[in-house]
C-alpha cells in the first residue's frame, strides 16, 4: 500500500467533503491502483474489475461521513475493497470443481514438481503457480478464500486481516486453521488423481 | 499430511513471484464516471424518499376524506340538534 508522497491526501479530503468535483476525480485516480490490485489480487480473472472498482468508490463516497480518521484512509478504503470482493465472491453461488483433466499441461507439471523439491519450479513458472493456486482457492468458501490470500499468499499479520476484514483476530485464527485443512485436502485429492 | 503441506508452501512461494504487469493507472473517463454517479446516487436516494413521502401523504389525506364523508351524517346530526348528551340524575335519598 504505498502512498504517494506528493498527493495531499489530508486537503483533498476536506475539498471532497465540500462536494468539489475535482478533489473527488484525484481521489479516485490516486486510490484506482491500490482498489484494482486489491480486486485483480482477490477476485478470479473474468470479472469484470472495473465494475467491482466502480462500486468500491461509489460505496467509499456514500459513506464517506462515516471516515473518523482512527485508520489511514487507504486502509478505510482497503477495508471497502476487500468486503466488496467477498460479496461477489459469495454472489457466485457455484464452486467449481477441477479435475486433471481441467488444468493445463504447465500446471500438472507443477502439481508435481510441488512434491519434488522447491528447486523443480522454475521463476517462469510463476504465473502457472498462481493459476493453479486460484484453482485451488476457488474451490473454498468466500470468507476461507479470503483468509488463506490474505495471509499466506499477501504475507499480512493477524492483526492487518483482522483490520482490513473486520473479524477478530481469534476468528482469523481459527478460519485460516480450517481453511488451511481443506486447502490441504483439495490440494491431496487433486494429487491423487492425478496419481490415478 | 506434512508432504501436502510442504508441497503447498512451495506452490504459495511460487505463485507470489508472479508479477502482475496489467497497468495500474485508471483508465480514461473512469473517475468523472464515478463522481458523476456518486453525485446522482444521493440525489435518487433523496428523491426516492420524497416520493414515498408524498405517497403516504397522499393516502393519509384520502383516508381522513373517506373518514369524514362516512361520519358526515352524524356530525350534521350532532351539531344542529342541541340534545344533552348528558342526563343529570338525582341519586339522593330523599
Amino acid at each position: 500500500m504505498s502512498e504517494d508522497q506528493s498527493f495531499d491526501l489530508a486537503g483533498c479530503l476536506q475539498r471532497v467533503r465540500t462536494r468539489d468535483q475535482i478533489a473527488a476525480r484525484e481521489l479516485v485516480e490516486h486510490l484506482y491502483p491500490l482498489v484494482i490490485r486489491i480486486i485483480r489480487g482477490h477476485l478470479p480473472r473474468r470479472v469484470l474489475e472495473q465494475d467491482i472498482a466502480q462500486e468500491v468508490f461509489l460505496k467509499m463516497f456514500t459513506r464517506m461521513d462515516q471516515y473518523q480518521g482512527a485508520v489511514p484512509f487507504s486502509h478505510w478504503v482497503s477495508r471497502i475493497a476487500i468486503t466488496t470482493c467477498i460479496d461477489h465472491l459469495r454472489a457466485q453461488k457455484r464452486r467449481p470443481e477441477y479435475r486433471l483433466a481441467d488444468l493445463s499441461e504447465q500446471e500438472a507439471d507443477l502439481l508435481e514438481a510441488t512434491a519434488v523439491s522447491a528447486n523443480a519450479i522454475g521463476p517462469d513458472d510463476a504465473l502457472a503457480s498462481r493459476e493453479l493456486l486460484f484453482k485451488l482457492l476457488d474451490q473454498l468458501n468466500p470468507d476461507d478464500r479470503m483468509v488463506i490470500q490474505l495471509l499466506d499468499l499477501d504475507q499480512n499479520s493477524i492483526a492487518e486481516v483482522s483490520q482490513l476484514t473486520g473479524w477478530n483476530g481469534s476468528l482469523v485464527k481459527v478460519r485460516a486453521f480450517r481453511a488451511r485443512r481443506k486447502l490441504q485436502k483439495l490440494f491431496s485429492e487433486l494429487k491423487k488423481k492425478e496419481g490415478t | 499430511m506434512n508432504d501436502t503441506h510442504t508441497a503447498l508452501n512451495r506452490l504459495f512461494s511460487a505463485a507470489r513471484a508472479a508479477r502482475d504487469t496489467r497497468t495500474e493507472a485508471a483508465p480514461y473517463g473512469f473517475a468523472s464516471r464515478v463522481v458523476t454517479l456518486a453525485r446522482a446516487v444521493p440525489h435518487s436516494l433523496h428523491a426516492s424518499y420524497e416520493n414515498v413521502s408524498f405517497k403516504a401523504m397522499f393516502f393519509a389525506c384520502s383516508i381522513a376524506a373517506v373518514v369524514l364523508v362516512v361520519n358526515t351524517s352524524s356530525l350534521v346530526r350532532l351539531v344542529s340538534h342541541d340534545e344533552p348528551t348528558t342526563e343529570l340524575v338525582d341519586l339522593s335519598l330523599d
